[in-house]
């Protein structure tokens, strides 16, 4: 159950991953620069000659290069996507719907309510948007109670994590 | 497959002592999509680039999409020392990506409390707000309401006509606290209920 309830995290582990080579290339290029690393001349130049003559004498190198760069990009296009929300929107249920408005009959103006079912039948996402008059506290003590616990023994597992997003329009 | 609660006895009842504010931050905490996006996107237009821009200059029609003959010009004629304080810029930047990373930043939606362990409910913010403004104008003698949710109170700003008495104050006052009670939301904090008056 932890390991379904809980935020996406993806994008945190790409933020950490980048901030910490980011950090490390910065603190490495300024300690190079003011010379507080030994045996290192800080006169040097970013990319030495050297190091351009061999990339040259083996363009292997360069192929494994481009190689590397082309994984990794897929690699971030992978995370590009599931950041946009591939795969972690979830599918419609009707059922779950249907039982939901059900469930609220007694509210009005009911709007954008919907059921999803993310993944593999991982977790229920449920929204909802009622109007400002509604009682709210009624609707939230219904749902925690009574509705969603319904939804998840008709939809799926009843171990399921459900979330609920819910909203007050004007 | 083995669980924790098999391998630790007594895990069970730690993951039970979890509470509601716990459990519905760590699912309501905000993903950092934009940045994530943003990142991710930049990344993949620059590797993929770069990567064909390689590629085509081995087979010697190079694509010329992205100037990689004057970046590697530059690096070879830069020195570590003419880049030091720009490392310092690069060292900051990585340091507030870090600093997104771990940070669990302010959760877009309200939680609510709970019975079941495995529901979390949260209220928009604008929501939780127009539902408090909603009950604070049904009370006597409040012509219109603000409400503004800040990190320790809930500020109710009535405003009201001509008379208008502490009683009042105190009506919207236990208005607004019963709602917020009612819904159970996990939001810290006292509720803060000012009076303005219409002209003044």
């Amino acid at each position: 159950m932890g390991a379904r309830m809980r935020q996406y995290g993806g994008n945190r582990v790409g933020l950490a991953i980048m901030g910490v080579f980011l950090l490390g290339l910065g603190v490495y290029a300024y300690l190079r620069g003011q010379d507080r690393l030994p045996g290192l001349n800080p006169r040097g130049k970013i990319l030495p000659g050297a190091m351009a003559e061999s990339a040259v004498a083996h363009p292997w190198a360069l192929w494994l290069l481009a190689l590397v760069m082309v994984t990794v990009a897929l690699v971030t296009l992978r995370w590009l996507l599931l950041s946009l929300g591939w795969g972690r929107r979830g599918s419609r249920t009707g059922t779950g719907t249907a039982m939901l408005t059900v469930g609220l009959k007694d509210v009005d103006g009911l709007s954008r309510a919907g059921v999803r079912v993310v993944g593999d039948v991982d977790r229920l996402r449920i929204g909802l948007t009622c109007p400002a008059a509604t009682d709210v506290g009624m609707v939230v003590g219904k749902l925690d109670r009574e509705i969603v616990g319904r939804i998840r023994r008709e939809v799926c597992d009843n171990d399921l994590g459900s979330v609920v997003r819910l909203h007050v329009k004007k | 497959m083995t669980t924790i609660q098999q391998l630790i006895p007594g895990a069970t009842a730690l993951t039970q002592q979890e509470t509601p504010l716990r459990r519905s931050t760590r699912v309501l905490k905000p993903a950092r999509t934009l940045a994530g996006a943003t990142l991710a996107l930049t990344l993949t237009a620059g590797l993929a680039l770069t990567a064909a821009e390689v590629v085509t200059a081995l087979m010697g029609r190079p694509l010329r999409w992205i100037p990689l003959d004057a970046a590697l010009d530059y690096a070879g004629h830069t020195t570590w020392w003419e880049l030091s304080f720009a490392g310092l810029v690069v060292a900051l930047l990585g340091l507030g990506m870090i600093a997104m990373a771990v940070i669990p930043g302010r959760m877009r939606l309200v939680p609510v409390e709970t019975t079941d362990p495995l529901i979390v409910i949260g209220i928009t913010r604008s929501g939780l707000r127009r539902t408090l403004r909603a009950v604070a104008q049904q009370v006597d003698g409040v012509g219109r309401a603000k409400v503004r949710l800040r990190r320790r109170a809930i500020e109710v700003t009535v405003i009201t006509g001509g008379e208008s008495s502490g009683s009042m104050l105190r009506e919207v006052g236990t208005a607004v606290g019963d709602r917020l009670a009612g819904l159970g939301a996990i939001c810290a904090g006292e509720v803060v209920v000012r009076l303005r008056r219409k002209g003044i």
